[in-house]
């Protein structure tokens, strides 16, 4: 079944070399999605989450960032192996992407129209007034008058230049969309403004997305399937309703208990005691076993593998099969 | 932006009118006194005595500045040399295009040549490319102008006998002081346009940017160049001034009749008209381009350019 | 609140000194800066011990040995008066840093001193410190230089006295933003509600915050003015023959150009080489501190 999956993303593995130390960002991850299918990568931040879309964009900075090992395949075909050449027809077209921070992502010296016209003029052969009516078209689709389309970034506000990183990304329709933290740095409010866009439109473009958030609300409304990063490797995965209603891994447990409820009447919310490993210097073993509750010796030895615990359903943890059983 | 451009060159004034009191009050406080300078050694003191009152030195200060600010605004005069009793303004005026076209030249070249270079450093970053240019543009800031003109002028007059050590004439006769004053600017260029790409490539604008599919040649010139120019063009403006201040010196080795030959010589014969006069020339033509500059920036960053413009709708409140 | 403060100026003691530590670290990473701050201290140590190490005395004629190129007997050569140029060189680089280390320090603390002022108290005084600097800065470098030369004449400490006063606008400039960033910060008001007076906040709270880009620049500064230095030498308002300042020599050497180009080839390479060796402590100081640019 795998092999007919439309995303496929097997052992991979980077790293940031530099002169002092190397950073094991993604350590030996691998995951699926089919066609039209919202994947939710949740994990704290320095998980390596970012790191895994940028590798599939093949925009990771390099130097020091470094794919050791593993293999991208997007309908079979392999995109790290690509030229630089073909992959410049694959990003924005393909695949895109949106950041973080939409305050750095666009380009301060060009209008906003400029920007998504860009984009729109690469990948498809019309003339420039053609061009141009597509990206005021595509401002309208996300929101912001087409008057706006000779106005720079500095005139926005955030929500609304994050809005024109949304229309950049989907500008072309493409097949793979990478949401990094896509409403992060917005206000509340904005930010269901912006999530109810994107599902908006990738409902009408049948849009394969992965959403990387460490807010597991933004997942529960948003996502088909779920991977939970912890120290750059898969701890967990499988369909949303397995992470949120037999959450498995004692990392996912842990996720959910620190956040607060409304139906629960607790006194205390109970966060994840210490901190993540320092990703110069992995712990052997589980990863996750310093910070465990229920880390016993084997944990901090073994080397331990997903496990599939229900059909579909992936854990990381020796200790998992029993539980859930 | 017009109306800015026209604030701009109104502000300019009160600064010129400043350089013009502190270059006055700074010759007023050299030693030796000019009425000797004029009569020589032999001169008694009657004759010095009444030449002063002749030439107003024995007005208060205030007067004789005043005296200054009005023929240099009002009539360009920047009075007689002591020495040769010829009207300083034409001379500086006869010498100027001289020191203006090494300074210009100067700036021409380290813009072409420095940019390419620091772009191609900075993208092939840590390449045998960007530590060769580096090194050359390293050891190339830490030259003395001077002493470089002089080793150029070994090498290519004395030794391989190319081209003229010194004076005027064809196109030939540039190319040595030329060479040496715009080298400093190159290498001091390519640093800052090296050092201002790496902080721009690495943005998120720029990862953006690739992220649409952009070639990397327009990455790099279309969207991370701009961007990392406006911090250097203020650079650029002020290796303009060092490169006067270069020409100075390159004039005096090269024997060429410009501003800097005319303001080294008075300085060494105590004419202090001419040092005022050559001092306020060269800092004008320096605020000038320091003013363009400014305006260039305006007109590639519109973060910049609102700003000015915002203020503008605020003042006209 | 006082005890949030005091723990707060704690926790900012503890942060800076990591910081430095840091800095410091990463400077020694860099083989560029390392390679500068040995040459450096070599230049220095040579300037200490000229007189132990200089094998004749600077300032002996000796016309029977004039222009002699470089033998056995003398390394560099002698000049036009038959004077050892290994031993002027060595003793050059006494006047060479002195002037330009000199005249740094003069800017740096009337810089600091005025930018403080413009910085800390804004306003009128703001106003008037930066409108000088304004007519300072608008007058190329060399060119003011070359004027205040005029005003105090030739002479090393004359020399000292126009570069540190040149570069005053800029250190001031300077100071002047980084004060405006750092009052911005929370630990000012912290400092400013446990009753500082205002010198001793500059002192203790505002100038070891700013103290990074002011290093940096006085580390390229030395080097800058050791160069302009040497050309004010070299055309003969700064420092006069006989002082073996290295521009002074040049200055001696011009004549003998084309038949003697040792004699303005080693006081040139000597001036490169200080220069170079602080340009590469400024660059390495500059990322270590930016750790943003260093990647």
């Amino acid at each position: 079944m795998s092999a007919e999956a439309f995303l496929q993303v097997n052992n991979l593995k980077v790293e940031y070399i530099t002169k002092e130390e190397t950073v094991y960002a993604v350590n030996d991850v691998s995951f699926q999605l089919e066609k039209g299918k919202v994947l939710g990568l949740v994990g704290e931040t320095g998980a390596g989450k970012t790191t895994i879309a940028r590798t599939i964009l093949r925009v990771l900075q390099s130097p020091p960032g470094t794919v050791m090992d593993g293999s991208i395949k997007i309908e079979g075909v392999d995109v790290l192996k690509l030229s630089e050449e073909e992959m410049e027809k694959i990003r924005g077209k393909k695949i895109t992407m949106i950041f973080q921070d939409p305050m750095t992502s666009l380009n301060p010296v060009m209008t906003v129209g400029e920007q998504i016209s860009e984009v729109i003029a690469l990948h498809n052969d019309i003339p420039s007034s053609e061009v141009r009516k597509r990206a005021e078209e595509m401002l309208e689709t996300v929101g912001i008058p087409a008057e706006r389309y000779d106005e720079y970034p500095h005139q926005f506000s955030g929500g609304m230049k994050q809005r024109v990183v949304i229309a950049i990304a989907l500008a072309c329709e493409p097949d793979l969309l990478l949401a990094d933290e896509p409403t992060t740095a917005l206000d509340v409010t904005i930010q269901a403004q912006v999530l109810e866009l994107m599902k908006e439109l990738n409902k009408k473009n049948n849009t394969t997305t992965i959403l990387i958030t460490h807010d597991l609300g933004v997942v529960a409304e948003m996502c088909d399937d779920v991977a939970v990063i912890y120290a750059g490797e898969v701890v967990e995965s499988g369909k949303l309703e397995d992470i949120f209603l037999h959450p498995a891994h004692p990392y996912t447990v842990g996720l959910f208990g620190a956040l607060p409820r409304l139906d629960e009447d607790v006194e205390w919310l109970s966060p994840i005691e210490g901190l993540p490993p320092d990703p110069t210097d992995l712990p052997e073993g589980c990863k996750f076993s310093p910070r465990c509750p229920n880390c016993t010796k084997e944990c901090r030895h073994w080397d331990v593998h997903l496990d599939e615990i229900a059909p579909g359903h992936f854990v990381r943890c020796i200790h998992a099969k029993g539980e859930d059983k | 932006m017009l109306k800015y451009i026209l604030k701009r060159i109104l502000l300019m004034i009160p600064v010129i009118l400043g350089v013009v009191i502190l270059v006055f009050t700074l010759m007023q406080l050299t030693p030796g006194d000019p009425a000797q300078v004029i009569l020589g050694p032999t001169a008694t003191s009657e004759q010095i005595n009444e030449l002063r009152n002749e030439m107003g030195l024995n007005d208060p200060y205030i007067v004789q500045l005043g005296r200054y600010l009005y023929q240099v605004f009002l009539k360009g005069d920047f009075g007689t040399s002591y020495i040769s009793n010829i009207s300083i303004t034409t001379e500086l005026m006869q010498r100027f295009p001289k020191t203006l076209i090494f300074a210009v030249a100067g700036m021409v070249l380290s813009l072409g040549i420095g940019i390419p270079l620091g772009v191609n450093a900075a993208v092939k970053q840590n390449s045998l490319a960007d530590y060769g240019s580096m090194t050359l543009a390293l050891i190339g800031t830490s030259m003395p102008g001077f002493w470089f003109a002089l080793v150029l002028i070994l090498l290519f007059s004395a030794k391989l006998g190319w081209l003229p050590a010194y004076g005027t004439g064809g196109l030939k006769y540039w190319i040595l002081p030329i060479a040496s004053t715009a080298f400093a600017g190159i290498t001091t260029m390519a640093r800052q346009v090296r050092s201002g790409m790496l902080e721009v490539i690495n943005s998120d604008y720029i990862t953006m940017a690739k992220s649409k599919g952009v070639s990397k040649k327009n990455v790099i010139y279309r969207h991370a160049l701009p961007n990392a120019l406006i911090p250097v063009i203020t650079v650029a403006g002020m290796s303009f001034g060092s490169s006067l201040g270069g020409t100075l010196i390159a004039e005096t080795i090269f024997s060429i009749p410009g501003v800097g030959v005319y303001i080294v010589n008075a300085v060494n014969n105590r004419d202090y008209p001419v040092v005022q006069g050559g001092v306020i020339l060269l800092a004008v033509a320096f605020s000038l381009i320091m003013l363009a500059c400014d305006l260039l920036m305006a007109a590639i960053d519109p973060r910049i350019k609102a700003q000015i413009t915002g203020g503008k709708k605020r003042g006209k409140k | 609140m006082s005890r949030a403060a005091v723990m707060e100026k704690q926790s900012n003691e503890a942060k800076k000194q990591n910081q430095f530590l840091e800095v410091m670290k990463r400077l020694s990473y860099n083989k560029g800066a390392m390679v500068g701050l040995i040459l450096f201290l070599l230049v220095v140590l040579v300037a200490i011990f000229a007189p132990v190490l200089a094998p004749y005395d600077y300032a002996k004629i000796n016309i029977k040995d004039r222009c002699l190129a470089p033998c056995a007997q003398y390394i560099f050569g002698t000049d036009h008066m038959g004077r050892d140029i290994l031993s002027r060189v060595m003793y050059g680089a006494r006047y060479s840093l002195l002037i330009g280390v000199g005249s740094v320090i003069f800017s740096a603390v009337f810089g600091v001193i005025f930018g403080s002022i413009a910085g800390f108290y804004g306003g009128k005084w703001d106003n008037l410190i930066m409108r000088l600097c304004d007519v300072i800065q608008s007058i190329p470098g060399m060119i003011l230089n070359i004027a205040l030369a005029c005003v105090l004449g030739p002479g090393v400490y004359n020399t000292i006295l126009a570069l540190g006063t040149e570069g005053i606008a800029g250190t001031a400039r300077l100071m002047r933003s980084s004060i405006l960033n750092v009052r911005k910060m929370e630990y000012m008001d912290a400092a400013r509600m446990s009753n500082c007076s205002n010198p001793f906040i500059i002192l203790k709270h505002v100038l070891p915050n700013t103290f990074a880009p002011i290093l940096v620049q006085a580390t390229m500064g030395v080097g800058a003015r050791i160069m302009m230095a040497a050309s004010m030498s070299y055309i003969g308002i700064g420092v006069q023959p006989p002082t073996p300042e290295w521009g002074a020599m040049l200055s001696d050497s011009r004549d003998f150009l084309m038949k003697y180009p040792y004699m303005c080839l080693i006081p040139g390479v000597a001036i490169m080489i200080v220069v170079l060796a602080l340009n590469l402590l400024g660059d390495g100081l500059r990322d270590a501190m930016d750790p943003k640019l260093k990647k």
